[in-house]
């Protein structure tokens, strides 16, 4: 029996003895080449979600009709020479001598009918959706740009910073966003570009809340603190170190809401504010047609003119969920509640 | 130690309060309150040595381990690295000092960025000061990576593929990158098992015969520090209360907060008939931190007053009764729970020497307590309870007992040559207490 503090021992085990023993099978630590990075395992993950890669067809599908459906000249040297769409979209059929009347019900020469003005559905609904993707892509690229970088910012610095910067925010919030797309549509008047703007200026909102958020929680890693004990300036720890790993939800959040851009140009279009009348958009062209959806001449209802852009609208954003939710369960950002899904404006 | 040297490293009066409780509106509103983490601290780290620090958890380790380095901004105090004030320094200037401080962390699992490759976490120091690019730059990575047991095969890999210990390795590696003269390790094997740690440590101590590097080692693991450090500091709630060799820390005399520490480091063998040292009380909330002396609302050698001829347990058993009274406002929070009560009645219906009894019980005083003064107070605190009086019953308590120590913040009187504890015990004014031995 003793006071005296002893000191733990271990006999019998030799470190070295057991580094340099007979391997007891052949595995050896080296593995070929570099290891998986998150966004191979994701797109690997990706692919073998059947549903999400379905959706990724139909818009490239989409995607490639809209790009080949009339040639693509710039600046008079014509860069996309191929023609999928049999008439170009604005044209009236029986002005150009062609034996065709409005309304006509879908046959060979045109399988999705004419219109109203005797123009070739078919070629309006495959032109049309360049105006949709591209808008919904464009915005969706612009509104996750200003968010990231207004979110992170926000989230980082914290303080009266983040204070202010949220309080604009609620600004943004306090309206409802189609209205306030509607109402930037009706002073700006129709176009293209109007419209980019109208859904960026209530887009970024969302964004910018989603990754604040998150970067408040990243950035309590040590690994942040890692950086700056390094002596990294502020710039290099936001996008090298809290935004990498902040990043993932809004991917998943911007995937969604292409669809829900498509939806709100549609909405606009057919309420008449979006595009000018008679182009090819596809809300544009439901608007167009829309007291046939009622009754049509002589009784009868064209069907083919609200459905065919309908359905595009349809496919259109309902692919684009698809993907989302593959996106989302691919990065395995969380889910639920702060990931809204398409369509809902 | 030897004083001849010029220490690398100066803290004085280092402080760190923080804002508690406080939104916006709060602040304007004056109603925030300050949590003390670190209050005063002085410190100097000299070329090649280390220095541990110890404390129990909520002591205000990490947050001096940050300030040093102002990676929290301190609220007061110095810090000087060979002479410059880092708490002065310019931004520009404080990063391109970063390459003569480092820190290691304590998760080694939240320390490394997970997008990033073995490589490019080491690495980063690199590309930060412009150190080395492009093969200069592979080459320093694999040097590091074998430097601290690792493999140059390592760099691609993402750190979720490795172990505790590997990835302390690889922290290690990240803060040697820039070629640090001191190294501050915050809990640095706290989170690994202890055959690794013992790897680790020993890891440490190479590289510090290596490089010719001193460490601050924060730890709360005694026979971590006992291992690695030349010196050590214990901290108590924001200051020092013991500080000297390691020696001379781990034996008498002691600073009876460091005595109860000490005690209680676990004891493989079975024989061991060593006491072990129970601290009544809970830690204060560093909020509103004790005045006096601040261990004194547990410390089992309270000073008693002149003439009191209590013994010390009846002394440390009367404080804490004195304490708790303070805040108390039923007469549960002071009396013991009887088994027998049958949940019938509560504290407040017992008779006058039933209620006594209780109280007795509930802070182990013997019933007449061995001084007449202190009977006698403590009777009549006793009956001011049963009239249900509180303030009256605090005031005969408070008037009766009072600790010097409770009136006096003692400064770190010097025992020996370098060692300094800070207890009124170890003043002039208490020349024959018992511990000065």
């Amino acid at each position: 029996m003793s006071s005296e503090r002893g000191r733990i021992r271990i006999t019998g085990f030799d470190a070295d003895a057991v580094e340099r023993r007979e391997p007891l099978s052949d595995w050896t630590e080296n593995r070929a080449g570099e290891t998986e990075g998150r966004w191979e395992r994701g797109w690997r993950e990706f692919r073998q979600n059947r549903s999400a890669m379905l959706g990724l067809y139909v818009v490239a599908a989409m995607a490639l009709l809209a790009v080949f459906a009339r040639p693509i000249t710039v600046a008079g040297v014509t860069v996309q020479p191929f023609a999928l769409a049999p008439y170009r979209p604005d044209a009236i059929l029986y002005v150009q001598g062609l034996d065709v009347s409005a309304y006509e019900a879908p046959s060979l020469a045109h399988p999705f009918g004419t219109d109203g003005s005797a123009r070739d559905v078919f070629s309006r609904v495959l032109y049309g959706g360049r105006f949709s993707l591209s808008i919904g892509f464009i915005v969706v690229f612009v509104t996750a740009a200003i968010g990231l970088v207004y979110g992170a910012v926000a989230g980082y610095y914290g303080g009266w910073v983040d204070e202010v910067m949220m309080r604009v925010l609620d600004l943004i919030f306090a309206f409802p966003g189609l209205l306030l797309a509607l109402i930037i549509v009706a002073v700006l008047g129709k176009g293209y570009w109007e419209l980019v703007l109208a859904f960026t200026a209530i887009g970024w909102a969302g964004y910018a809340r989603l990754i604040r958020g998150e970067i408040l929680k990243v950035k309590e890693n040590e690994y942040v603190t890692a950086a700056k004990a390094l002596g990294a300036r502020d710039r290099r720890v936001i996008f090298r170190h809290v935004v990498p790993n902040a990043v993932a939800p809004l991917i998943v959040q911007a995937s969604l809401s292409i669809g829900t851009v498509v939806i709100g140009v549609a909405a606009l279009g057919f309420l008449g504010l979006g595009l000018p009348p008679g182009s090819a958009e596809w809300g544009t062209m439901l608007d167009q047609t829309r007291e046939t959806i009622v009754q049509g001449p002589g009784g009868t209802i064209p069907w083919w003119v609200t459905v065919f852009p309908g359905g595009a609208i349809f496919l259109f954003v309902m692919s684009m969920n698809l993907i989302g939710d593959g996106i989302n369960d691919a990065l395995d950002a969380q889910e639920g509640e702060d990931v809204a899904r398409g369509g809902e404006v | 130690m030897s004083d001849t040297r010029e220490p690398i490293l100066e803290v004085e009066g280092l402080t760190k309060y923080y804002e508690s409780g406080g939104g916006v509106v709060d602040t304007l509103l004056g109603r925030s309150q300050e949590v003390k983490a670190v209050d005063g601290v002085d410190l100097e780290l000299y070329p090649g040595e280390t220095l541990g620090i110890v404390g129990e958890s909520g002591c205000g380790k990490t947050t001096l381990a940050q300030a040093l380095l102002r990676l929290i901004e301190p609220t007061a105090g110095t810090v000087r690295y060979r002479g410059e004030d880092l708490t002065a320094a310019s931004d520009d200037r404080l990063r391109s000092l970063r390459k003569d401080i480092q820190y290691i962390f304590q998760d080694p699992f939240s320390s490394l960025n997970p997008r990033l490759t073995v490589g490019d976490i080491v690495g980063e120091p690199l590309d930060i000061h412009g150190i080395a690019a492009g093969e200069a730059r592979t080459r320093r990575i694999d040097d590091l990576l074998e430097t601290v047991g690792l493999s140059q095969r390592h760099a691609h890999r993402y750190p979720h593929e490795f172990s505790g210990g590997q990835r302390q390795r690889i922290g290690i590696a990240r803060a040697l990158a820039v070629d640090p003269e001191v190294i501050v390790c915050d809990e640095p094997v706290s989170a690994l098992d202890v055959s690794v740690q013992a790897q680790i440590l020993n890891l440490l101590e190479d590289l510090q015969d290596e490089f010719g590097l001193s460490y601050i080692v924060i730890a709360h693991d005694l026979s971590v520090v006992e291992h690695i450090a030349d010196r050590v500091g214990v901290l108590y709630l924001g200051e020092f209360a013991e500080m000297g060799a390691t020696g001379d820390v781990f034996g008498p005399p002691h600073h009876p907060y460091a005595e109860a520490l000490l005690s209680a480091i676990p004891e493989p063998d079975p024989g061991w008939e060593g006491d072990r040292i129970f601290l009544s009380g809970e830690v204060p909330s560093p909020l509103d931190p004790p005045d006096g002396c601040r261990f004194h609302t547990r410390c089992p050698k309270v000073i008693q007053p002149e003439g009191s001829s209590l013994s010390q347990s009846e002394w440390r058993s009367l404080l804490d009764l004195k304490q708790r009274l303070r805040d108390a406002d039923a007469l549960e929070s002071v009396t013991a729970v009887a088994e027998s009560d049958g949940g019938a009645a509560g504290p407040a219906h017992l008779s006058r020497s039933a209620l006594g009894e209780r109280v007795r019980e509930e802070f182990d005083l013997p019933s007449p307590v061995s001084d007449d003064e202190a009977e006698s107070a403590l009777s009549e605190s006793i009956d001011r309870l049963h009239d249900g009086d509180f303030d009256a019953a605090r005031a005969a308590i408070d008037d009766a007992f009072e600790s010097p120590c409770e009136r006096t913040d003692p400064p770190l009187y010097a025992v020996g040559d370098g060692h300094r504890i800070a207890c009124l015990l170890y003043g002039e004014d208490y020349p024959d207490a018992p511990e000065r031995a």
